[in-house]
């Protein structure tokens, strides 16, 4: 079973270095999306949705936390794994991050970070269910 | 720890994740670097502890044949994005870094990345500057933080 993503990002240049990371995590890709904002991320979940979304937090329009905050009072994307993506680092963004019951990967993160924080979001959904998104027996490093 | 070795150390690591690129411990002797291509971000602080001020700015300058090379390890095709961006981008994650380092208890907004003419950033002017510089194989870059008085 392939992994739809969607990675939201104002900077391309970071939209494909999370992309090339995420190519050499190991993980059975499907789809990767890529949105410049929240907005632009909203717009996007309209039309497909996906398995996991990698949300930057400082973004104009639409910053990452508001992208959040609008997916889990939807009730068609509450249920989608987050992982904030991010060189956001204080203790106050921390909390709000656990809060919100999103994974979290620092910026400069290595692809065993990203795998970490992935596979924590994929497991650790609110009905504690396991999805089965890995390629065989997952990422090998 | 010294603000420079913050900077030092939060290049590194950007360097080292991103790029697969790791700075020599000692720099040795060395020419002059030629800075070919540099980078500057505002910050400000928007809530959190006063550990640095309200607001201020970082510089990244790169010699032209290790930037080529931190970008051949960031990305597929590195022709992707002009040099410019992808220093900007550089730049983009080594504040965020140093700033949560430096001022863990703080929350900050950074700009967008320009380009830079010279050594010091336009806005906001600068009162007192650290730097540091990382010697790797294929070059030279250069990390300052600014701060207004």
């Amino acid at each position: 079973m392939s992994l739809d993503v969607l990675v939201v990002d104002d900077s391309p240049v970071m939209r494909r270095m999370v992309r090339r990371n995420l190519d050499l995590t190991g993980f059975e890709l499907g789809e990767v999306r890529e949105a410049k904002n929240g907005r632009d991320a909203l717009d996007q979940l309209g039309e497909a949705c996906v398995d996991l979304a990698l949300v930057d937090v400082n973004m104009p329009v639409m910053n990452g936390i508001e992208l959040i905050h609008a997916m889990k009072a939807d009730a068609r994307l509450c249920s989608v794994p987050v992982v904030v993506v991010s060189s956001e680092a204080s203790a106050q963004r921390r909390e709000e991050f656990t809060a919100l019951g999103v994974g979290y990967v620092r910026k400069p993160f290595t692809p065993e970070d990203l795998v970490e924080a992935v596979i924590g979001a994929l497991t650790g959904g609110e009905d504690g269910t396991a999805r089965p998104a890995m390629a065989g027996s997952g990422p090998d490093f | 720890m010294e603000l420079q070795d913050q900077l030092w150390r939060a290049v590194a690591r950007t360097f080292e994740c991103f790029c697969f690129l790791v700075p020599h411990e000692d720099a040795g002797e060395r020419t002059t670097p030629e800075y070919a291509t540099a980078a500057w971000l505002p910050f400000a602080r928007v809530d959190g502890a006063e550990a640095l001020g309200k607001e201020g700015s970082l510089t990244l300058r790169a010699e032209p044949e290790l930037l080529q090379r931190a970008l051949e390890g960031m990305l597929d095709d590195p022709t992707e994005v002009s040099p410019q961006d992808g220093l900007g981008e550089l730049a983009n994650v080594i504040c965020g870094q140093v700033l949560g380092d430096v001022a863990p208890e703080s929350v900050f907004d950074l700009g967008s990345p320009s380009a830079l003419d010279g050594e010091t950033p336009p806005f906001p002017a600068p009162a007192s500057s650290v730097k540091a510089e990382l010697v790797f194989d294929d070059g030279v870059i250069e990390v300052g933080l600014h701060l207004p008085s």
